[in-house]
């Protein structure tokens, strides 16, 4: 019978759906099981602080949805779990069963599974293909993902299973940026509507992809439902529902993991880990981001981008703020054992070579001394430095959203007292923060980077021409570093190039890289996960599985009936 | 109500930041992206015609578009009302009703040990501030007696009609009993006050010196003094709604409040000037029912309250 | 919370009472007076300085003990001390706010009830207007869209808490000039200012008096609240409502991190709520003819 979970009040839930189940939901638990191999079944409940706007692909600009379109849609083609970019070493094939170079590397056919179908039946064609491209670098949709694309010169459509990619240049990872950006998009429902009307479009808030889970419902501001494709080509998804609840309080949605409400929380903060590794119903689970700490400075004036900073414009002054701060022990103090000191612009998983990379020291003795000898000086009886009058005084800008931001400006604001400099924090709303960022309008600011797999987003965080780069940091010696590392094709040149460009942005402290989150994911114990790719945890998210003798209550729900 | 949402609109774009400005959640927006996103929702127009647009779909009864949940204000404001107005409803009721019972209660009783408890409990509950209440009451009651938040167990959904009902009814009571106690120690003193003056009144005097039981003195002194406590319903109403902010937002109750704290949240400024709006709407729609209240209750102040 | 000036209404009007404090204001009094003490004392009396992260590994949440009263934050910052440099924060706050709205509110409404007819109607209906809007709405979108520093944060309590103030001090000022002495007064060519101070005023502060401390009640929960939703007080500047923000994520294990300022609310809340309903009992009694 139902198995029932430790606290009382799951009790109380199972004898009301004892009741229930076999009036309302048709069995449909039971039924699966006779067809569909032991392991498949089961819901999970993610619960997530984030609702996302939009679940059409090209507009995901936050993390909110990825894991929900990466359930329904497919790419071209999977990157493999060491995340290479270069060739198609690891790729595996998704939506395309096969692919071919030209021999002038400058196209790549991609032949489709035949087999493969949308979830209303119909058949995937290579126009869906080239139609997603199309959709992708619009003007009018405004995706973000259009600037990565840069090097697809254009799609064509060879027969009605194979679609050619054409390049501009050829890179060593062609391959990464024709099949990692894009889900393709079904050509024979988006065509007619039209361009303009399309991120507006019902189809935005319920898609119909390729994926083994499809789209099922969307409460907005409560949850949202994916279900398994039985229909699938490359095999139903294993658990029958995953169920996305947004709770927007951290503090209400960590309770609810921990009530047994919920089976997966990525975002759990590391103050509520000892609790999470005492309950009873919850496992944590390492999960490597590619996420790395920031304290961005603005290496212009403020407002002003043409016109050097009066404080963060001379080296000396950034590496001795570095060297002041004892980003260690901050991030014992942040994350306890489940974070470490950034390295450099990118997170350990993505630097060729950690060893190689010469680090900054903790000293404020020598950080004193440099900030002397740049001529901040501290007066006698004085606890600000001042240079020429001016005083060593600067703003840091943190988001309200994320509490290790926060206490990362808390800490730093300390901790740069000590050597007489006075840092005021601001804790800001997001919009607001961006505002001030965007117009340049700022001292500095404690931010937290995504990377790409490749590093390659440093073309547009750290490139002198960069969209992203927000602190208006310009080097020719790093962008001929960059450049010559990103046209690397040989693997022992490109790690060497690779250590030189982040040796330059250590050497230069644009921004002083302060901490690498490795806090682990909370799960409930019943759920067999499958690897977690750093890039993204729900990668594989259709393998994972629920095992049949822990079953609990909300496992019999099963596909749903009618409603 | 036209002021009032026209002050939220000019204060919502005087502020710094726009629905797009979120480098969070706009990670890898390149700047012409951006603009062009900005373009299509009007958002680079002269301020005066952006508002002159706004004035003008208000009027045929367009509330905009919301950016952060991608469909129009009208759907979101259409799923939350109901929420927000069913749970103040449940809250106002029970604010009154428990108010009024322990208010008649004490007003029968100045100055016994019973009546000075109770005191000290309504003012220790009026002074609380509402969110130390919810969370107080979070975590002393969840989760192992009632759910933590929502609005539904996820799974129920799936389920025949009581078996929702009944989920739903588990979901509701925290939120109703954290703003129907803030109402009812605010009641409760009114009534209190009200019961003793009445019973001082000639007219009570004189219906026990005729020998009529306690129970029908209590029954003449309640009706008595109910009106006062029912003009209070037109001041309840504001102030549980801002509670409803507070307990929305810690029992993730999906209403008003919480779109309100959500859509601030990101500049949504459609929803929030909808919200505004209909907030506003609600506030007068209480005094108003309120007014009708008291004219029910005593036909005396009948049109003389307008007047007031 | 819900108290407002409006429920001072039921404060009756007579001079204030010259033989002394009486017994039922000594412990309301001596309550508030205590907070009042103990904020502005913090930097003699705290353990240690509010901003001094004492070690951030080791002592980062740590329980409360001998050596630290109240627990130390997630910073290692000391609570206690913290406890109470938010006092000053959240008490003049609180204060300054409900001063600037007594001024705002009592020049509106005197302004209204001597000028009377048309302008009287005009600033009724404003202020009629302005109470449709519930306050926490119009604080919210204002503390969310503004960053706001705490002179801003006093200005915007001040500015919307005086619409009952201005009720009031209408309806007290109307009352008192329809009266004889007034009235002869102004035959005699008194002028309006004239009358204002010397004879209306006196006549209002014990409205007012009841009005400011249950004014201070309110304001002093609405700022913790602004503050725990992250539009109040903002780092490193500490209130009551901000600590308990910062404790709230830790609400189950670091418990004194909430307990303590939630208690320090509470205090000051009821103690003004106390002194408030203490002064209106002192004032309707003393209007019962003898």
């Amino acid at each position: 019978m139902i198995r029932a979970v430790s606290s009382a009040r799951s009790r109380t839930i199972a004898t009301v759906l004892l009741l229930a189940v076999c009036g309302a939901v048709s069995c449909g638990g039971e039924q699966g099981e006779n067809v569909t191999p032991l392991n498949s079944g089961g819901t999970m409940i993610v619960v997530q602080p984030e609702e996302p706007t939009t679940l059409f692909p090209p507009l995901l600009t936050s993390s909110a949805g990825l894991g929900i379109v990466n359930g329904i849609f497919d790419r071209l083609a999977e990157i493999g779990p060491e995340l290479n970019v270069s060739g198609d070493r690891g790729f595996t094939p998704r939506l395309a069963s096969a692919w071919q170079w030209a021999s002038d590397s400058l196209s790549i056919a991609f032949t489709l599974d035949d087999k493969a179908r949308w979830h209303d039946g119909a058949p995937v064609r290579a126009d869906d293909v080239r139609f997603t491209f199309g959709v992708y670098t619009a003007d009018v949709i405004g995706s973000d993902l259009k600037s990565v694309l840069g090097n697809i010169d254009s799609v064509s459509v060879r027969d009605s299973v194979t679609a050619v990619f054409w390049f501009k240049r050829r890179m060593p990872h062609q391959f990464f940026e024709a099949t990692y950006h894009m889900y393709i998009l079904p050509s024979h429902l988006l065509a007619s509507i039209g361009m303009d009307k399309l991120t507006d479009a019902p189809f935005a808030t319920a898609p119909v992809g390729t994926g083994r889970f499809r789209f099922a419902s969307w409460e907005r501001g409560v949850r949202l439902d994916v279900i398994a494709d039985t229909a699938n080509a490359r095999g139903r998804a294993n658990l029958d529902r995953v169920i996305w609840s947004f709770v927007k309080d951290y503090g209400t949605a960590t309770v609810k993991l921990f009530a047994g409400e919920a089976d997966f929380y990525e975002a759990i903060r590391p103050e509520n880990i000892p609790e999470a590794a005492r309950s009873t119903n919850l496992r944590l689970q390492p999960a490597p981001t590619l996420q790395y700490g920031l304290l961005v400075f603005n290496l212009g004036a403020r407002g002003d981008s043409t016109v050097p900073n009066p404080i963060f414009s001379d080296v000396r002054v950034r590496r001795a703020l570095a060297m002041a701060l004892d980003r260690v022990k901050m991030a014992r103090n942040v994350f306890d054992t489940l974070g470490a000191v950034s390295l450099a612009a990118a997170p350990r998983a993505l630097i060729p070579d950690t060893v190689a990379l010469r680090q900054l020291p903790y000293d404020p003795v020598a950080a004193r001394a440099l900030l002397d000898s740049a001529g901040w000086v501290l007066a006698a009886g004085d606890s600000v430095r001042t240079r020429d009058g001016v005083r060593l005084t600067f703003e840091v800008l943190a988001p309200q959203s994320s509490l290790a931001r926060q206490r990362y400006a808390t800490l730093l604001q300390e901790q740069l007292r000590g050597v007489g400099v006075e840092v005021r924090t601001r804790i800001m709303a997001g919009p607001a923060i961006g505002a001030q960022v965007m117009a340049l309008n700022f001292d500095a600011f404690v931010w937290v980077w995504g990377s790409t797999p490749g590093r390659l987003g440093m073309v547009q965080t750290w490139g002198s021409r960069g969209s992203q780069n927000m602190g208006a940091y310009r080097s020719r010696a790093f962008d001929a570093l960059l450049d010559s590392a990103l046209v690397a094709f040989d693997d022992a040149e490109s790690k060497r190039l690779w250590t030189a460009t982040l040796q330059q942005l250590i050497d230069d402290q644009p921004a002083i890289f302060l901490y690498e989150p490795q806090t682990p994911v909370a799960v409930h114990k019943r759920i067999r996960t499958a690897p977690l790719r750093p890039d993204a945890w729900y990668a594989n998210l259709a393998d994972w599985s629920i095992d049949p003798a822990q079953r609990i209550d909300r496992d019999r729900i099963g596909l749903g009936g009618p409603r | 109500m036209f002021v009032a949402a026209s002050a939220a609109f000019a204060l919502l774009h005087a502020a710094p930041g726009d629905p797009y400005s979120d480098l969070d959640r706009y990670q890898f927006m390149s700047a012409d992206v951006r603009e062009a996103q900005r373009a299509r929702r009007g958002l680079d127009l002269p301020l005066r015609q952006q508002y002159a647009r706004w004035i003008g779909s208000l009027v045929r009864g367009d509330l905009g578009w919301s950016t952060l949940e991608q469909r129009a204000v009208r759907d979101v404001i259409r799923d939350a009302l109901p929420r927000t107005v069913g749970l103040m409803t449940l809250a106002l009721i029970g604010s009154l009703v428990i108010g009024i019972a322990i208010g008649a209660w004490q007003g029968t009783r100045t100055g016994s040990v019973g009546d000075r408890m109770l005191s000290l409990l309504a003012m220790l509950l009026y002074s609380i501030p509402e969110f130390a209440l919810a969370a107080t009451l979070m975590l002393l009651l969840t989760p192992w007696l009632l759910p933590v938040g929502g609005i539904m167990t996820e799974g129920f959904e799936q389920l025949a009609w009581p078996a929702r009902a009944w989920n739903v009814a588990q979901h509701l009571v925290l939120p109703w009993l954290s703003l129907s106690l803030i109402g009812a120690a605010v009641v409760a003193r009114y009534q209190r006050s009200a019961t003793r003056d009445v019973f001082r009144q000639p007219f009570i005097q004189t219906a026990r010196a005729k020998g009529l039981g306690v129970g029908a003195v209590r029954w003449h002194a309640m009706r008595a003094s109910l009106l006062p406590v029912i003009a209070l319903t037109g001041m309840l109403f504001p102030s549980l709604l801002t509670g409803a902010v507070f307990v929305e937002q810690i029992f993730n109750w999906p209403g008003m409040g919480l779109q309100l704290l959500r859509g601030l949240d990101q500049h949504d400024y459609d929803l929030v000037t909808s919200l505004v709006l209909g907030i506003a709407a609600l506030t007068i729609l209480g005094s108003l029912i309120a007014d009708l209240l008291r004219d029910l209750a005593d036909p005396r102040v009948r049109s003389a309250v307008r007047a007031d | 919370m819900i108290a407002d000036a409006s429920s001072a209404a039921q404060a009756v009007h007579a001079p204030a009472s010259r033989r002394g404090v009486p017994r039922s204001l000594v412990a309301p009094l001596a309550l508030v007076g205590v907070l009042a003490l103990l904020a502005v004392a913090a930097p003699w009396i705290a353990p240690q300085d509010p901003r001094v992260q004492l070690e951030i590994v080791a002592l980062k949440y740590h329980a409360p003990s001998l050596a630290f009263p109240f627990g130390t934050d997630g910073a290692s910052r000391d609570v206690l001390t913290r406890v109470l440099y938010g006092a000053r924060v959240s008490l003049s706050v609180a204060s300054i706010a409900v001063l600037v709205s007594l001024c705002v509110g009592s020049c509106y409404g005197a302004v209204a009830a001597v000028a009377g007819g048309r302008i009287d109607q005009l600033l009724m209906r404003a202020l009629d207007v302005a109470l449709s809007l519930p306050r926490m709405l119009v604080l919210l979108v204002v503390g969310a869209l503004w960053d706001l520093d705490v002179r801003g944060l006093v200005l915007l309590l001040g500015l919307t808490g005086w619409y009952g103030v201005a009720r009031l001090v209408r309806g007290e000022v109307q009352q008192q000039l329809a009266r004889d002495y007034l009235l002869s007064a102004r035959a005699t060519g008194v002028s309006s200012w004239r009358m204002l101070t010397r004879h209306v005023l006196p006549h209002l502060l014990p409205v007012l008096s009841v009005a400011a401390s249950i004014g201070v009640a309110s304001t002093i929960s609405l700022e913790a609240g602004l503050s725990f939703l992250g539009f109040g007080a903002r780092e490193p500047t500490a209130s009551w409502g901000s600590i308990m923000r910062d404790g709230y994520s830790v609400l189950r294990s670091a418990w004194w991190l909430t307990l303590f300022p939630g208690l320090a609310t509470l205090t000051a809340v009821v103690a003004c709520n106390w002194l408030g309903d203490a002064l209106r009992d002192v004032f309707a009694a003393e209007q019962v003819p003898a």
